[in-house]
């Protein structure tokens, strides 16, 4: 019996050191080469042998933009596995059991039988040593089953293991590959097919996009503390610091990371750094610092479930507040919080043109949702202006680097430049950069230095671009949402659309400052419901704090991210339908 | 021609009359006027207390940043623009306390920023507080008697050794002529350099007074300053004599002089190339 779908979940459950997360990617490449669209995400735990871990993969023709809530074909490495994944009781944060088939080696004998499982026991070990003593390799006999089972080409299969081995053990890996398609093709019928676009896709991850954001935003220098979900993004960008030319660092610490890139951007370079919220606490009077002297800088910050230590490995949306309200004093920043992988690209090299522009700490916020999920993407550009902004000519005269502006926007100078030698304060100072601190204190100069600083501020709200939206123009209710959530909520907009609901989508890149009256226009008349992957509501009391406004919460904290139906299910329970 | 006129600023230093920082302040110009460095090639980066107020004083780009925080700043200049003299300066509580670590590993990495240190045993800006070079027994508001302080002081010329500094040296606000020299050298010194200036605070340490300091400071002379354990014997004695000069000197490539990307040129000079091929891996 063939499956007549054409959107098909695989998991890959192991034990941590199984190999799970480089045979989900491996298969995920092997899709993208088909043309074909593919959503990936790492479920797995803070330790490097041993525990429960498995990488999930969704692939249709058609763009998929979450994890998906079946399980189609389990490729299961070890026997905790196989019974886990088919238990119609599985708690695992909303993950679903196993409706399809099972891959698994022959010696696993000790499973629950469920009738809605085919199980296809199969030498996968066997196979494997007669090739090599690599105990990995039944992990490529086990990919070639499934490229068999969903009818498509081992030889595509083949070719995404020669990129991803690079010779050294390319070999062995594809005589596996093939001998596990063989296997399946003599032995069991197709489990299912799917349509072929041809043109071949990206396949990128979430950290990747944002070192790539970084990269063509025109960065010079990442200098990072390393950090789970953020050190995606140090990884990619440190194996690439030869071929950019970008100077990588990883310092003493994250105080040491913010107040180098900030040394780094008052000499005239653009440099970011990036850390989860542990580290990210650390930098908080950096973040006051640049704020008070004015000097742009890019701080990624990729959440992962708080607080403390936390959830090392898992997924929340907790830190939002505390950005938002980062290091003490008044002071203007940005907070962008991109939705998927193609935005993180995108917004993290706008926030870079967007902290010279402005002057300010501008801080890209994922979470591990994003960071550490692959998608597939069909085309990205590498076209980019880099716009430094206001920067002073040599020599002027009278050189006032913070003079109050109109926009609050003074103009730069960086050392080595002819004529503008001038001191750069964290005490209050004048437009000239001399202290009014110290002394006599000068409230007059205190007051229009805050005012300076503040109408930068005033001037990014007026440029706010509008919200942007999906399935709202008819929409009765809004689900608002902001960050790594955006795709799975757009799914369940999807599916209770079907069953005939006029609901949409309110998606908030621009988390601070906020577009009030935008947001006001949008929802006017609807009921408005925030979906967050936290337990307090915070963009949902940020939006109290912002309209005015009442809001419905729907929230997830357990670890997990959003399963569509899951929001679904929510949805109904709090009367949205 | 680079004159001392060259390094006036409109603002006035607010410190105590009598205070060892007006020496720093001295010494500092004139080191630069002696190599003739030209003040907007110059960077002074500090981070909190009476002393590091300098760069406010000094005409020619001043970073006053945190508390503890002037080294990872003055390291990232460096690393952003290697043509610039990048002077770090604070006090002992600055350095020695909170920003001990950066001390450590700014040395270890042999960044080439020069590091002045202000050492009068206190925290002036605070009234008057034990600080971590402050000795044992030492009273003040926080260390009340008859205890005193209940910990020995921090020695930041054995730590600076022991990280891996290049270059180690001890002045005396009370000998500006020295201390210049002092300054001069570890400016024409490749690599980190760390002066730490026994500097007597008129206002609340009656202990380490200029008098004090006058019986029992000498000059090094003739020492081996490539010789790692005389350097840290030396940097050992106190009490009644207590060395002034260069302890340690030595080469040893910088950072910038052998990271991969920073030893192509200044970072402020280069643009970085995206090449359409960079989405080839993706593929």
């Amino acid at each position: 019996m063939i499956n007549m779908k054409n959107d098909f979940v695989i998991r890959i459950g192991g034990a941590a050191g199984d190999g799970v997360q480089s045979s989900g990617i491996l298969l995920a490449k092997t899709f993208t080469r088909h043309g074909l669209h593919v959503f990936g995400y790492n479920y797995y735990q803070d330790l490097i042998r041993g525990g429960n871990s498995w990488y999930q993969i969704r692939v249709s023709d058609k763009k998929v933009k979450d994890q998906g809530d079946d399980l189609d074909i389990l490729v299961a490495l070890n026997e905790d596995s196989l019974n886990r994944h088919t238990n119609p009781n599985i708690n695992e944060g909303g993950a679903s059991y196993l409706k399809g088939i099972a891959i698994f080696d022959e010696s696993i004998k000790n499973y629950e039988k469920r009738d809605f499982v085919k199980y296809l026991p199969s030498p996968l070990s066997s196979i494997s040593s007669k090739i090599s003593k690599n105990p990995l390799l039944k992990n490529t006999v086990a990919l070639g089953m499934v490229i068999a089972a969903l009818d498509l080409d081992i030889e595509i299969l083949v070719s995404a293991i020669e990129t991803v081995f690079k010779g050294k053990s390319s070999d062995e890996n594809i005589e596996a590959a093939r001998q596990g398609y063989n296997y399946y093709k003599s032995n069991f019928e197709k489990f299912g097919t799917l349509p072929r676009n041809g043109k071949k896709k990206l396949l990128m991850g979430g950290g990747e996009a944002v070192g790539l954001g970084a990269a063509v935003g025109g960065i010079k220098a990442y200098i990072a503390y390393p950090m789970t979900p953020a050190s995606s993004t140090l990884h990619w960008l440190a194996s690439h610091s030869k071929e950019l030319n970008i100077f990588i660092k990883v310092p003493e610490d994250e105080i040491s990371a913010i107040n180098t890139v900030i040394g780094m951007n008052y000499a005239g370079i653009r440099a970011m750094t990036g850390s989860s919220g542990g580290g990210y606490d650390l930098m908080h009077e950096g973040i006051g610092l640049a704020a008070m002297l004015e000097i742009p800088v890019v701080i990624y910050e990729s959440q992962r479930a708080g607080p403390s230590t936390g959830l090392p490995t898992k997924t929340e949306q907790g830190d939002l507040m505390m950005i938002i309200n980062s290091s003490h004093g008044d002071y203007p920043r940005a907070v962008i919080a991109p939705g998927d992988v193609e935005e993180a690209y995108y917004y993290t090299r706008e926030a870079l043109n967007l902290a010279d522009k402005y002057q300010m700490p501008v801080i890209v916020v994922s979470d591990l949702y994003l960071s550490e999920r692959i998608e597939s993407l069909d085309d990205i550009s590498l076209e980019f202006k880099i716009d430094r902004s206001l920067i002073a000519k040599e020599n002027t005269e009278n050189f006032l680097r913070y003079e109050y502006t109109e926009d609050g926007i003074s103009p730069r100078a960086f050392p080595g430049m002819k004529g503008l030698m001038h001191n750069e304060d964290s005490d209050e100072h004048n437009e000239r950069g001399d202290v009014v601190s110290d002394i006599i204190t000068d409230p007059i100069k205190r007051k229009l230095s805050v005012e300076k600083r503040m109408r930068k501020l005033e001037t990014l709200k007026k440029n706010l671009p509008p919200f942007k939206t999906y399935r709202l123009e008819d929409a009765e209710i809004v689900l608002v949402q902001w960050g790594s959530t955006k795709g799975v909520i757009e799914e369940a907009v999807d599916i209770l659309r079907e069953r005939g609901v006029k609901v949409g989508v309110l998606e908030v890149k621009y988390v601070f400052p906020f577009n009030t009256e935008d947001f006001i226009t949008k929802t006017r008349g609807k009921k408005i419901i925030v979906v967050e992957n936290n337990y307090s509501g915070q963009l949902s009391s940020l939006i109290k704090m912002f309209t005015g406004l009442d809001t419905l919460k729907i929230n997830k904290y357990n670890g997990e991210a959003f399963y569509p139906n899951e929001i679904v299910n929510e949805f109904k329970k709090i009367g949205g339908v | 021609m680079v004159t001392l006129k060259d390094y006036e600023y409109h603002v006035k230093p607010d410190w105590c009359p009598g205070c060892g920082n007006f020496s720093q302040w001295t010494a500092i110009k004139g080191a630069l006027v002696e190599l003739g460095i030209e003040p907007h090639n110059v960077v002074i980066v500090s981070g909190i207390g009476c002393s590091s107020n300098m760069p406010e004083y000094i005409r020619a780009y001043g970073f006053h940043g945190l508390h503890g925080r002037p080294l990872p700043v003055a390291s990232g200049i460096k690393f952003a623009n290697s043509k610039l003299t990048v002077i770090a300066y604070g006090g002992d509580g600055d350095g020695y306390y909170e920003g001990l670590k950066h001390l450590y590993h700014t040395a270890k990495r042999n960044v080439d920023v020069k590091y002045i240190v202000s050492d009068n045993e206190v925290f002036g800006l605070t009234t008057g507080q034990a600080s971590p070079t402050a000795p044992l027994g030492f009273v003040s508001k926080t260390t009340p008697p008859p205890e005193g302080s209940l910990e020995i002081p921090v020695n930041p010329l054995t730590l600076a050794l022991t990280a891996g500094a290049t270059f180690v040296a001890r002045g005396y606000s009370g000998e500006i002529k020295h201390l210049q020299y002092l300054i001069v050298e570890a400016l024409k010194h490749k690599g980190f350099a760390l002066i730490d200036v026994l500097s007597p605070c008129v206002t609340w340490n009656k202990i380490a007074t200029y008098e004090y300091y006058k019986e029992r400071v000498y000059k090094l002379q003739g020492n081996d300053m490539t010789n790692f354990d005389n350097a840290y014997k030396l940097a050992t004695e106190s009490g009644d004599k207590i060395p002034i000069g260069i302890f340690y000197k030595v080469e040893r490539p910088t950072y910038n002089d052998i990271d991969p990307v920073l030893k192509q040129g200044s970072l402020t000079e280069k643009n970085v190339e995206i090449k359409k091929d960079i989405l080839e891996e993706f593929y």
